[in-house]
């Protein structure tokens, strides 16, 4: 990883898009054609599988491009956001309260969304992201509570009392996707994000990210804006996050504001990428398509014991690939040593 | 004017009951650089051993505390030694991680045996009053801020007076060194979560004898109040904890009486958030380990 | 670049991997929907773990599986010659609004289309518009809230009261004492339910000449608490000087389980006593309070006292002495969320005989022209798919059971009243 930031800030020359193109071969396209492969293939299974299980993957999508998101600011810059639900929870608001009150059609009142997340995430990523570790995560949770209350008491949202999206009939702005619209609307946002945390981790600004993860004030030294890389991740996080609450709003017609800002939305943004491998693209990928599956086969097959379940699950991966799943298979793929008790043996007193 | 004394009185010692239910969240923060998200559960198993034994043979809750205390810290003390200490040099979110589950595994266990229902531990006294001047004082809840404060200095006489409290100090501040000087750490961060385990069974046993609890809402509530206190306490800082809780009471209760509707929890959020950017070691004196070496 | 190649090649394998799994272990669902075989599947999403988990979901859970159970005892669903065994198909929502949506979109994908409502407001507002779009047919057993039926929605019909009416017919209720209050103060939470029940009940307070103290939009500002809240102090800090005859809370169990709690701990004492909407008729709220819910009155969508009877269930005390014995409560302290899902259950079952077919668009047809005299009541849907028919009751607690006292003529004993001494 050092040498990749050694790279990246000395690479002086930067890549146009046109280079970029002209030195596409089939060896290094691997990543993007696997990419279009997975898209191609979740598609055409849309056809395939059994029908009942069509809204259960798009909630797993959701998660995927979560979990990506949180790992932007999370992952890749080291700065642990409890509170990435806030924007979950303001995109879903700004489209209800436009598709509402002004009768937007979604696809305006979409970029408004995102634009609010944005906004949102610069207003308190200044200030907030001075603070390092638990205080950070504190502040952003604090943010998120904070957000909700005062989302609870106005009266343009509806307040405690939820809020409807027109869908129906002549009255609806925009109509109603239907489960293959929104299939297809979460896949796009999952995969989506995926391409844009591929992209920034090999870019200048991933590795500016990287650096301000590894050791901030050495990334300042080396002439990083240390404030603008924070500020800006946290901005692409908070955009993906507004855009998947958007969505997520148009899918649910009506809501409360306890729903849109449960900070379990948060733990589990958190969880997906800590288990699946902090700081990678792959990690947030396999964290919450495994965990989402995992969770929604134990919440189907168990029933009542369901969470607990769950629970033991989650610290039982912990203990054992406390580095994340893809990290340590990377890891023992390299070294050939397979066994989790080197994990144990690793972080344990 | 009495409407303000009232909501000041009862602030203060709802405060002392937040405070105590921080103070352990707190140290166990300090000490082991843990964020123990179990906390909110430990301190609702601890109500429902107190419940238990009041419901079965009558034991008042104030009676029940040692046996709540012994209890948790034996659980607490095998939970760090058998589970958290596993990963306890992993970076820290993942002991957050961890004791999320735990805390979903325990809580999910307490929901299959007790139910979902709100519980509380019956006594004919805890919400009687006293009234001075028109001023209503709750016993149950003066006596559970009373119990904040005989713990929260035995806790800091503990520390400063004895070899276990100084031991706990200084692994808490240099791990490698404490060790070095032949301090066995595993069993040190075991008491320590251990009284920390003990100190939210006690908390809890007050919060079910002068209010609610069950497995659903509670936990996560007195877990969210315990990060909050200790943010504005200042970590490991005992005399914080409390004074943290007694701020936060005191100003729900007060900024309940002022502002309309649920605004008030706004506004708690918002004073968090500007507390930590203009004093991120808490509003009260410095964290007790802003000096700790990392190991 | 070549491990990350491999890296992304491993990562296509594993969610086609993973996809196919769940496909495959989703096929299972099998028996048939809708009507076309011999049995007939009731669908619900229900809570069996988070908030409602072993709780109230486990009421509703009860109060269907006791109706499924009885209309197989007795052979079945007959229609067409035939009889048709019921099949309940459940799935846990994690008391979550968004997974019971999730689950009834996945009901519609397996050809379950009639659906019994999951527990509460929360869940059920948020079914109901998929219900609608999937031309599913869902009877709301547990979702009280009037906003469940503004949206002209065609296939919801709740068979319980709505919200509107959870306060007013406690505000009829202790206008029919003596002696009767002159004035109450009204706690709301801050959900669309308890404001709505809390705002009606203000109307008909002011109707009957009560006057709501400290003022009549009280419970939108001052006395109204966070949803859920554990602490309602600062609401009745701000009626402590007023003095009111009656304190009235418009919430849940928690917090009306503080409002009682804390008013002693506050020196807030109402002249006559405390009245609740949801809390009071469930056994928790005894367990909670022991001796201090003595004499708190609350509304309930159903007493054993209503002199409706059906050939299912029989009369209302035979299903509560029936439902009770099967699942173990006392016949003091029953759970009425049963009733109201029974109920619902039964209102399907109804239709269904009626239209002779479990096709969903005939059986909403049917059950919009239902009129039917059950134990639970007389069920009958206005254009909106309310039951507005049915009135609420009001019982009291005594000696720790529920005892019904309005409307008068169910009464099995009098109010003791003024509650407080």
């Amino acid at each position: 990883m050092s040498t990749d930031v050694l790279h990246g800030s000395t690479a002086r020359r930067r890549e146009s898009f046109a280079d970029w193109v002209r030195t596409r071969t089939l060896a290094n396209s691997w990543p993007a054609l696997a990419g279009i492969a997975v898209v191609i293939a979740m598609l055409g299974l849309q056809q395939l599988i059994e029908p009942g299980t069509q809204r259960l993957l798009t909630t797993v999508f959701m998660f995927v491009a979560l979990a990506q998101a949180w790992n932007i600011i999370g992952g890749f810059t080291g700065y642990a956001s409890f509170g990435q639900v806030a924007f979950f929870g303001l995109g879903a608001y700004t489209v209800a309260v436009l598709m509402n009150s002004l009768h937007t059609s979604f696809w305006v009142a979409l970029p408004i969304a995102i634009l609010a997340g944005v906004l949102f995430a610069v207003l308190i990523g200044i200030p907030l992201l001075r603070l390092r570790g638990h205080y950070f995560a504190i502040a952003t949770l604090g943010a998120a509570e904070g957000l909700r209350e005062v989302i609870n008491n106005m009266t343009i949202t509806g307040g405690g009392a939820g809020i409807t999206i027109p869908t129906f009939g002549d009255n609806a702005p925009t109509p109603y996707f239907g489960k293959e619209g929104f299939y297809l609307a979460f896949l796009i946002l999952a995969a989506l994000s995926v391409a844009i945390s591929a992209v920034l981790a090999r870019s200048r600004f991933g590795y500016a990210m990287v650096g301000v993860h590894q050791d901030e004030d050495a990334a300042g030294a080396v002439g990083i804006n240390t404030t603008f890389v924070k500020v800006a991740a946290f901005a692409v996080s908070g955009a993906i996050v507004g855009a998947v609450g958007a969505f997520y709003a148009f899918q649910q017609i009506e809501f409360y504001p306890t729903d849109v800002f449960d900070a379990s939305f948060t733990v589990l943004m958190v969880i997906m990428v800590v288990i699946g491998g902090s700081g990678t693209v792959l990690g947030p990928l396999v964290g919450a398509v495994g965990l989402e599956l995992l969770s929604q086969f134990l919440r189907i097959e168990v029933g009542t014991l369901n969470q607990l379940i769950f629970g033991a699950i989650i610290v039982l991966v912990v203990v054992f690939f406390p580095q994340g799943v893809v990290v340590y298979a990377r890891e023992a793929w390299r070294s050939r040593r397979f066994s989790v008790l080197d994990n144990i043996r690793r972080y344990r007193l | 004017m009495t409407e303000f004394l009232q909501a000041a009185a009862y602030g203060l010692v709802q405060g002392g009951l937040l405070g105590l239910v921080a103070v352990g969240f707190s140290l166990v923060w300090g000490v082991m650089n843990v964020v123990n998200f179990s906390h909110g559960a430990l301190a609702v198993m601890g109500a429902y051993i107190a419940w238990l034994l009041n419901i079965h043979f009558g034991i008042d809750p104030f009676v029940a505390i040692p046996i709540v205390a012994v209890s948790l810290f034996v659980f607490g003390y095998i939970l760090q030694r058998g589970v958290i200490n596993l990963v306890i040099n992993a970076p820290i979110f993942l002991t957050l991680l961890l004791t999320f589950g735990l805390s979903l595994v325990i809580l999910n266990t307490l929901q299959l045996l007790f139910k979902a229902d709100d519980r509380t531990i019956d006594t004919t006294y805890a919400s009687q009053s006293f009234a001075i001047a028109s001023v209503n004082v709750p016993y149950g809840r003066l006596a559970a801020c009373g119990l904040a404060i005989i713990f929260t200095l035995a806790l800091a006489i503990l520390m400063s007076r004895t070899r276990l409290g100084h031991a706990i100090g200084a692994t808490g501040m240099d791990r490698g060194a404490a060790r070095l000087m032949g301090i066995n750490a595993r069993h040190i961060y075991a008491v320590t979560f251990g009284i920390a385990a003990a100190l939210a069974g006690i908390a809890g046993t007050m919060i079910g004898t002068v209010g609610s609890f069950n497995p659903t809402t509670t936990p996560g509530q007195l877990t969210l109040d315990a990060f909050v206190i200790s943010v504005l306490g200042g970590l490991g800082n005992m005399y914080g904890a409390l004074a943290g809780g007694i701020l936060l009471g005191l100003a729900e209760s007060i900024g309940g009486l002022i502002l309309t509707g649920t605004w008030v929890n706004a506004i708690a959020m918002a004073v968090l958030i500007i507390t930590l950017i203009i004093r991120p070691s808490g509003l009260i004196g410095k964290a007790l380990y802003s000096g700790r070496v990392e190991v | 670049m070549i491990n990350r190649a491999s890296k992304l090649a491993t990562l296509g394998a594993c969610a086609v991997c993973a996809a196919m799994a769940v496909a495959a272990c989703g096929g299972g669902g099998g028996s048939s929907g809708g009507g076309t075989g011999s049995t007939i599947t009731f669908a619900a999403p229900v809570s069996q773990t988070g908030a409602f988990g072993q709780a109230e979901g486990l009421y509703t859970l009860q109060g269907y599986k006791f109706c499924v159970q009885t209309i197989n005892d007795k052979g079945g669903i007959s229609f067409g010659g035939q009889s048709h065994k019921v099949n309940l198909v459940t799935q846990d929502d994690q008391s979550t609004a968004a997974t019971s949506a999730q689950i009834v979109d996945q009901y519609n994908d397996s050809g379950y289309k009639l659906i019994l409502s999951p527990y509460g407001s929360g869940g059920t507002t948020a079914v109901a518009p998929v219900v609608e779009r999937n031309g599913q047919v869902m009877v709301d057993s547990n979702g009280a809230d009037t906003a469940i039926f503004t949206h002209g929605y065609k296939n919801t019909f709740g068979v319980l009261s709505p919200s509107s009416t959870y306060v007013t017919s406690i505000i009829d209720a202790l206008a029919a004492l003596n002696p009767a209050p002159k004035t109450v103060a009204v706690i709301a939470a801050s959900d669309g339910f308890s404001q709505h029940a809390a705002e009606q009940g203000v109307k008909e307070a002011q109707a009957k000449g009560i006057s709501v103290l400290p003022s009549a939009t009280a419970y939108t500002s001052a006395t109204k608490v966070t949803a859920n809240t554990t602490d309602v102090s600062s609401a009745l800090i701000a009626i402590k000087g007023t003095q009111p005859d009656v304190i009235i809370i418009s919430a849940h169990l928690n917090e009306a389980v503080a409002a009682v709690k804390q008013a002693s701990e506050l020196g807030v004492k109402p002249k006559l006593g405390f009245a609740a909407t949801v809390a009071p008729p469930t056994p928790a709220f005894i367990s909670a309070l022991g001796n201090a819910s003595e004499g708190v009155l609350g509304s309930t969508q159903w007493v054993p006292e209503i002199s409706g009877s059906d050939s299912l269930f029989g009369s209302a005390k035979d299903f509560l002495t029936n439902f009770t014995n099967t699942y173990g409560w006392s016949s003091n302290q029953y759970p009425y969320q049963a009733a109201d899902a029974a109920a619902a259950c039964e209102a399907l079952d109804l239709a269904i005989t009626k239209a002779g077919s479990a096709d969903p668009s005939k059986v909403r047809d049917t059950l919009a022209a239902l009129k039917a005299d059950t134990f639970y009541g007389h069920i009958e849907f206005d254009s909106t798919g309310m039951n507005t028919n049915k009135p609420m009751y009001v019982v009291q607690i005594q000696k720790a059971a529920f005892v019904t006292i309005y409307p008068k003529n169910l009464a099995t004993k009098s109010a003791v009243w003024p509650a407080i001494s």
